[in-house]
């Protein structure tokens, strides 16, 4: 048991999922995903139901709230 | 929804997305969606808030999902509400994703792919992005949207 546990963190370690370096690996994991997204919602649209197209840009300034909706 | 627009006026806009992912209930086209809730549901001439915009019908999840829904999902992975089991599914409020349904065998259907951690359980999660641009927060189908004003109040 205790020698399994110590393979599996030395492995762990050779690829650096090492405890000391999960910090590292979250922050560097939490950079990917939403930095290049941070300040995307006023270059993003969308066609309103009627067709017209319309720019996110428009809510500049005033909280947003979103939802998905259904009719039925 | 109506509720939470007519309180704040033009101060907050709101967004409805009509998306046909969750249990097909949204069948119709887009032309029809705004007299369906005009005669249909709720019916009896209900009319929207001015300061709702309502978008063409829309993937939230999946390959083909809007990119606002990507960048939301990506920036608030899962809603904040208190993890807590309000209706007795067996799963807290905001973990609960797809749910047995009835009607189908208590089979449970996914209309998407890939499924993700990420992904909106089912119609009425609510987004809140600040007057920056910047995501707020996240609440599940189960949180009551007129709570969401103190969030809302918060960014005025």
């Amino acid at each position: 048991m205790l020698r399994v546990s110590l393979l599996a963190l030395s492995s762990a370690s050779a690829y650096g999922f090492a405890p000391g370096n999960a910090a590292a690996m979250r922050s560097r994991a939490v950079r990917t995903a939403v930095s290049p997204t941070m300040s995307a919602f006023y270059d993003l649209s969308a066609p309103k139901i009627d067709g017209t197209p319309s720019s996110f840009s428009a809510y500049k300034g005033k909280p947003v709230l979103i939802l998905n909706v259904a009719s039925l | 929804m109506n509720a939470l627009a007519k309180k704040y006026g033009n101060k907050v806009d709101i967004l409805a997305f009509p998306c046909n992912q969750f249990g097909h209930q949204t069948n119709e086209d887009n032309s029809e969606f705004l007299n369906t809730l005009k005669y249909v549901r709720p019916g009896n001439d209900f009319a929207l808030a001015p300061s709702i915009t309502v978008f063409e019908k829309t993937d939230v999840n999946g390959a083909d999902a809007h990119p606002l829904f990507k960048w939301l999902k990506a920036a608030m992975m899962i809603p904040s509400d208190e993890m807590v089991d309000t209706k007795g599914n067996g799963v807290a409020d905001p973990d609960a994703l797809i749910l047995p349904r009835g009607k189908f065998g208590g089979s449970t259907v996914v209309l998407w792919t890939p499924v993700a951690r990420s992904d909106i359980a089912w119609n009425f999660e609510k987004f809140l992005v600040g007057p920056d641009g910047k995501p707020v927060k996240r609440y599940s189908r189960y949180f009551d949207t007129n709570l969401i004003a103190a969030d809302i109040d918060k960014l005025l």
